[in-house]
């Protein structure tokens, strides 16, 4: 059906897929931001020896991580009204992305810690350092550096994770890709583009993790 | 028995071996010495065609070994190599890793092979570790399960490949015990070792090489007491 | 009503588990070759499953049925898109566990006139589960809780027949709260067993 082939041709759809990756990638920083943010903490909890500290964030992070990232999504976009709060999805839909990635990057954070030895432990209480001081200048910063790896990773995950925000309709790259093959019936070369504009953000990304890993591994 | 002729090979640019000519016969019990990067464990396997050689040629009983048509499963099947790292399988007991290759195989029935795998435990002073798995086993103990594995093919030929020298010290008498046993039952056996106790016990011949070349042969007295060549005696002089 | 949903959940997911591994096994084995027009193919397939989403992958395949005028069920269309995603990644596990042999196994079983496959067979595979166990059993998990996207092509699992119950009872919130519980509970209760079976499978006196 040519008339549809020269639809699918135009500027507008191709104006249309950029909005829809930009929002992708707005979805994925408010994630990710606040999801960090969150995910410090717990994952501070997580690793600590209190138990009243510990147990609460290890519920948290089951829930999130033992349950899809769709029923969540549910969960916050019907949800929030009954709070009162009438939330625009882009709302309801970072929310659930900072959620589900906050459980997964404080299991990477609580790792990091607990991967510090005992020894950084003992020799800093020696010098008569305080537990903030010492999370603050000897176990946060080189715990940092073995987070990255699988931070890139949980970077990865969210990008792909960004499209099921596609159900509550929100116009992100998934949910275009779903407007234009309604419109055009030509579901491979749609979805295709719409892969590969995904595959082309986190391709590089995996590289960089396996990078990272391997400088993580050399500088010990 | 053994016929090598010529043979050449490279790890990539590595010249490895260097035109290698060795003859063994039936019943011999030949050991080759050198240093490590002298190519020893190399052409021991390139006896079974664990690695292929770039020219030359190899004969094991009269059947040439690179040649297309060579099935070389049957002469793997006909000649048995024990490891340095012994390389039993860890998820089989003892016996389990006895019987696997002769059921597998040759394809003889399951109760055939369980007896002839006890009497081989039995022969190699293991009839109390029967259903042991590796993991249950000391170094020594596990190399004899290793010859066990190998002789249950019932190979013409048998290879060592520095077999005692991962072992701790006191765990090498046994092995060697194992190994002088079958030596005087009349086995044809090639030996890469450090053992030279052991070679001027049983070896008919003692063979020296050095950056891929045979420098010297002969009987285990010739070559320990009175050595020709120049790098014979420096490598003497250094390990004995 | 939900509790059709679940069986639906778990049949696919059964299902997507155990061809997966066939084609993870394949896969892996290809990875593995040294003909490259086989090796670089299934390294391409991997990457490109591991760095797209499992959703447009779905959409990929069941709009993709459509356009070719292939007719299948939307089940069909969904264990296709979920075989397609996993086995990608079960390629990378079972190499994995392959890989962890160490090489002189496979020398001495070749020595002692192994053939390729019964090497694979009685020494191979049985090493390399034990590998594949745990991250295989997460994989499993993984399987569990992303299935629910098939219910975004319409297939009758937990998540549609929940959606479906909370529309028609108006108490959205209440029903994906159980929703959500359900799931953790499957999750939490298979696992374990799943640690159970492990611990037995492989319990090796020491």
């Amino acid at each position: 059906m040519p008339q549809y082939v020269q639809d699918r041709l135009n500027i507008y759809d191709a104006i249309l897929l950029l909005q829809g990756l930009g929002n992708t990638i707005l979805l994925c920083l408010g994630g990710l931001g606040l999801g960090l943010v969150i995910a410090l903490f717990v994952g501070l909890g997580r690793a600590s020896r209190f138990r009243w500290l510990s147990w609460p964030a290890g519920v948290y992070i089951e829930i999130l991580r033992d349950s899809p990232l769709l029923m969540q999504l549910y969960l916050v976009f019907f949800a929030l009204p009954l709070l009162g709060l009438n939330v625009p999805i882009f709302v309801a839909g970072v929310t659930a992305l900072m959620l589900n990635s906050s459980a997964f990057m404080a299991e990477i954070v609580r790792a990091g810690i607990q991967a510090i030895g005992k020894d950084q432990w003992d020799a800093a209480r020696g010098l008569g350092m305080g537990y903030i001081r010492i999370m603050r200048h000897v176990v946060l910063p080189q715990a940092f550096r073995v987070m990255i790896p699988p931070g890139v990773g949980l970077l990865i995950g969210l990008i792909k994770d960004s499209s099921i925000v596609s159900v509550i309709s929100y116009i992100e790259l998934t949910r275009v890709g779903q407007i234009l093959t309604e419109k055009t019936f030509l579901s491979f070369q749609v979805f295709g583009i719409v892969a590969a504009l995904y595959f082309l953000m986190c391709y590089p990304l995996s590289k960089l993790a396996v990078y990272a890993e391997r400088r993580l591994k050399v500088s010990g | 028995m053994v016929n090598v002729k010529n043979i050449h090979k490279y790890f990539g640019r590595l010249h490895v071996l260097q035109g290698v000519s060795l003859d063994v016969a039936k019943g011999e019990v030949v050991v080759i010495i050198g240093p490590s990067g002298s190519g020893k464990s190399t052409l021991l396997r390139c006896l079974n065609y664990l690695e292929p050689v770039q020219s030359g040629e190899i004969w094991i009983d009269g059947i040439r070994l690179d040649h297309h048509r060579t099935n070389i499963r049957a002469v793997r099947a006909e000649v048995g190599i024990v490891f340095q790292s012994f390389n039993l399988f860890p998820h089989l007991t003892a016996i389990k890793n006895i019987m696997l290759a002769p059921v597998v195989v040759r394809k003889r029935p399951e109760n055939e092979v369980r007896q002839a795998a006890l009497a081989m435990l039995a022969k190699v002073g293991l009839h109390d570790k029967v259903d042991a798995y590796p993991s249950q086993l000391s170094g020594g103990q596990q190399q004899r399960v290793a010859i066990a594995r190998a002789l249950a093919m019932q190979p013409k030929l048998m290879l060592f490949d520095e077999v005692t020298s991962a072992l701790d010290p006191e765990l090498v008498r046994e092995v060697l015990e194992v190994m002088k046993q079958l030596a005087r039952d009349g086995m044809t056996m090639i030996v890469v070792t450090h053992e030279m106790g052991f070679a001027r016990e049983v070896a008919d011949r003692v063979v020296f090489m050095d950056e891929g070349r045979i420098i010297e042969e002969g009987t285990a007295a010739a070559v320990f007491d009175r050595p020709r060549e120049q790098r014979t005696r420096e490598f003497l002089g250094k390990i004995l | 009503m939900l509790l059709d949903g679940a069986l639906t959940t778990l049949h696919i997911s059964i299902l997507t588990l155990l061809l997966s591994i066939v084609v993870g096994t394949v896969g892996a084995l290809c990875r593995m070759s040294h003909v490259r027009w086989i090796r670089v193919p299934t390294t391409w397939y991997v990457e490109v499953i591991r760095n797209t989403p499992l959703l447009v992958q779905l959409f990929f395949i069941y709009f993709g049925f459509s356009q070719i005028n292939i007719d299948v069920t939307n089940y069909t269309a969904g264990l296709a898109g979920l075989v397609v995603n996993n086995g990608a990644y079960l390629t990378e596990i079972v190499r994995a566990g392959i890989q962890a042999i160490h090489k002189g196994q496979f020398e001495a079983g070749y020595s002692l006139g192994l053939s390729f496959r019964q090497l694979m067979r009685y020494v191979v595979f049985p090493q390399a589960f034990r590998v594949v166990y745990p991250p295989l059993c997460n994989q499993f998990i993984g399987i569990i809780l992303w299935s629910s996207l098939v219910s975004t092509i319409s297939v009758q699992d937990l998540a549609l027949r929940g959606k479906e119950l909370a529309s028609t009872t108006f108490r959205s919130f209440e029903v994906y709260i159980v929703l959500t519980l359900i799931y953790v509970a499957m999750t939490l209760t298979i696992s374990g067993l799943l640690k159970l079976i492990g611990r037995q499978l492989f319990r090796q006196p020491a």
